[in-house]
């Protein structure tokens, strides 16, 4: 894969950022936290409904990076895919203690198993406003981790290589999952139709 | 994964747009970072480089002595000046004056006579401002004669020890009464009887800085006790050229008495759950494997708590700075009886090791900084006696990095794996120094001397960090040895 120039300058100050807090440098420790911040913080707003949950929560996550700056292998990810593997593992354990409402499907078994590839398709293409309101409910009623891979699927954009390094899954069980989160998706949507 | 199956999955990223916008919708609700969070976690960090003590963790190191060390500088630098003052002072108020022109031991000074009035001074008995240059045989010093003022009350400046120290001070007696141009006809108060000068010996030396102090202001006191007269500062004689003196000093910065300091930047240091270990470093992996590390390299160690979904990554990162060792040459050069301006070269070697690791991995990097250091300072002598002197100093130096490199070892699982060595870019180091010396003369040309100083390392913009960085203002208990002309 080629890499241009800015791929190689952004490569470049990526690399004196992790020297200079390996050092404990205050400047790299400074830039560090004006790169990655909010892209932590928005991770992990998504999880934690309270602002300063979430705040002290991305504190947590940046600290333990800079902690742990020594273990980071930039053969494996990069710093912004590995900051995002603490923040995602710092708001699950947080929502351990936190759990959010959930929807019953149990009284609609059958829907999710009868929908097909192509009229989940339909529906998730769907981009009318009564549609994307319905989407918006039926995702507050998935679990953080199935949140966690739309938005860094979907939002985010990330390759899925990238995504299962964060979540610590393979890429084709995340695959698999996908298709499943879609199927629910559905479901729920049609639950919440009914209600 | 198969390709069709990727083929798929970008599908719906392209596809889904209904599912994006909601995602862009709901998102777009979300709170954005709060203002000043960046200068909260720069707080936050800095706490972390302070060691804390809570339960649970390691014990921090003890606080070292070298804390105190800049106080203590300060301290005994400002008793000394006081104690110098006091001299200073006691000494000012002698009445009998301040040059004493110190006697060779070999070799005679230059002397030189003005003529037949002081000679016929010297033989008149006048009194105890008469003496030779000569040594006399009892080996008591002898001064050559000081000039009289013109005036009733002088004398003060000029001074010589009478022969024979017991003698009661006498009232200064300069009947010299040549060359109007150099001396002042002394109509003297003085009708006391002159003792007899010690030496037999009719010349008088005079230098010229006899004379010079001879024009000074009298004192109208009476002349001090023969005793008090030796507690004065030692003028030397001008001489026709700056007399330059040569020093070579051994210093190390910080207390020789502290610890290594040990700064524990961003440790985090956890207790091994179900374990009593009281290692200083431990921490347990996702695999159930606990490793500390003491020195080099890690001791693996099993221990039965369950493995946890989230499992430590990295547990310590700990810097270590050497004391700082210099070693110089300095050559001084006097600018008056008093004051010298002083330069010169200077070497020091900077050593700082840091250690880091994790569950598997291991690092430890030793990083070696030469320096070349060129001082400039001004010396203020202000106290002179026998065989002792005492100083002040006060000045700059800027030091160049001749040397500055870094070498990284690394381990897994306890074994070597790497090893390199990379050059740093060091910057240029300007300081800023004030302290006290106290010199014990051997003889005439060699002395040893100590010398404390405070010294303050001005901050660059450098990320290398080393035992100045961290602790600019130090204390430097520096000796040596030093030559004069």
């Amino acid at each position: 894969m080629s890499h241009t120039r800015n791929d190689i300058q952004s490569n470049n100050r990526t690399d004196e950022i992790v020297r200079g807090l390996r050092r404990g440098n205050t400047m790299a420790q400074r830039q560090f936290l004006q790169l990655y911040a909010p892209a932590v913080f928005a991770l992990i707003a998504r999880l934690t409904p309270n602002s300063l949950d979430a705040e002290e929560l991305t504190q947590d996550s940046l600290l333990r990076a800079i902690v742990h700056i020594d273990s980071y292998d930039p053969a494996l990810a990069s710093l912004s895919t590995w900051i995002s593997r603490i923040a995602y593992r710092t708001a699950l354990n947080n929502l351990r203690n936190h759990p959010r409402p959930t929807l019953s499907l149990d009284n609609n078994p059958d829907i999710s198993l009868q929908a097909d590839e192509k009229t989940v398709q339909d529906f998730l293409q769907n981009s009318d406003d009564s549609m994307t309101e319905l989407l918006r409910q039926a995702i507050d009623y998935l679990p953080p981790d199935e949140q966690t891979l739309l938005n860094l699927f979907y939002f985010d954009d990330l390759p899925l290589k990238d995504i299962a390094f964060i979540m610590e899954a393979p890429p084709g069980t995340l695959a698999t999952r996908l298709h499943r989160i879609r199927k629910k998706l559905y479901s729920l949507i049609l639950t919440l139709q009914q209600q | 994964m198969t390709h069709s199956a990727h083929n798929d999955i970008e599908s719906w990223r392209q596809g889904d747009n209904g599912l994006r916008r909601a995602l862009q919708q709901r998102n777009a609700e979300l709170p954005s970072l709060p203002e000043g969070f960046e200068n909260r976690m720069m707080l936050k960090l800095n706490n972390l480089e302070q060691p804390s003590k809570t339960k649970g963790e390691a014990p921090t190191k003890a606080r070292s002595l070298h804390r105190l060390w800049p106080l203590a500088a300060a301290l005994s630098t400002a008793a000394l000046l006081a104690i110098a003052f006091l001299i200073n002072q006691q000494q000012k108020t002698s009445p009998t004056a301040k040059a004493e022109i110190e006697q060779a031991s070999t070799g005679a000074r230059e002397q030189q006579t003005i003529g037949p009035a002081v000679e016929q001074a010297s033989t008149a008995s006048e009194g105890p401002m008469v003496a030779n240059a000569t040594n006399s045989a009892d080996g008591k010093k002898q001064q050559p004669a000081a000039a009289s003022n013109g005036t009733a009350e002088t004398q003060t400046e000029a001074l010589a020890h009478t022969a024979g120290t017991d003698e009661e001070p006498q009232p200064p007696a300069a009947h010299i009464t040549s060359e109007p141009s150099l001396l002042a006809e002394n109509t003297s108060r003085h009708e006391e009887p002159a003792t007899e000068p010690e030496s037999k010996d009719s010349t008088i030396s005079l230098s010229p800085y006899d004379l010079l102090i001879a024009q000074t202001k009298p004192s109208a006191t009476k002349p001090s006790h023969p005793k008090e007269r030796s507690n004065i500062i030692n003028v030397r004689a001008k001489e026709s050229a700056p007399r330059l003196a040569l020093s070579v000093n051994l210093g190390t910065a910080g207390n020789l008495l502290a610890y290594d300091d040990d700064i524990d930047a961003l440790n985090n240091r956890q207790p091994i759950p179900g374990s009593n270990r009281t290692q200083n470093y431990y921490f347990a992996s996702a695999n159930g494997y606990a490793y500390d590390n003491n020195n080099v390299g890690l001791v693996k160690q099993q221990y039965s708590e369950d493995k946890a979904a989230e499992s430590i990554i990295a547990p310590y990162h700990t810097t270590s700075h050497k004391l700082p060792v210099t070693i110089g040459m300095n050559v001084s050069l006097n600018i008056s009886d008093r004051w010298a301006a002083e330069t010169g070269l200077t070497y020091t070697w900077l050593t700082s090791t840091t250690k880091s690791g994790d569950a598997h991995h291991h690092r430890h990097e030793l990083q070696r900084i030469h320096y070349l250091g060129l001082p400039l300072r001004l010396k203020f002598k202000f106290f002179e006696r026998r065989n002792w002197s005492a100083y002040a100093a006060a000045g700059g130096a800027v030091g160049f990095p001749v040397k500055a490199r870094i070498s990284t070892t690394n381990y897994t699982e306890g074994s070597k794996t790497s090893h390199a060595e990379e050059s740093l870019s060091a910057p240029v180091q300007f300081s800023l120094g004030a302290g006290a010396g106290l010199q014990y003369n051997l003889n005439r040309h060699f002395g040893i001397y100590a010398e404390p100083q405070l010294q303050w390392y001005i901050p660059t913009n450098s990320d290398i960090t080393t035992y100045r960085t961290e602790h600019p203002l130090r204390f430097t208990p520096a000796v040596g040895l030093r030559w004069e002309m």
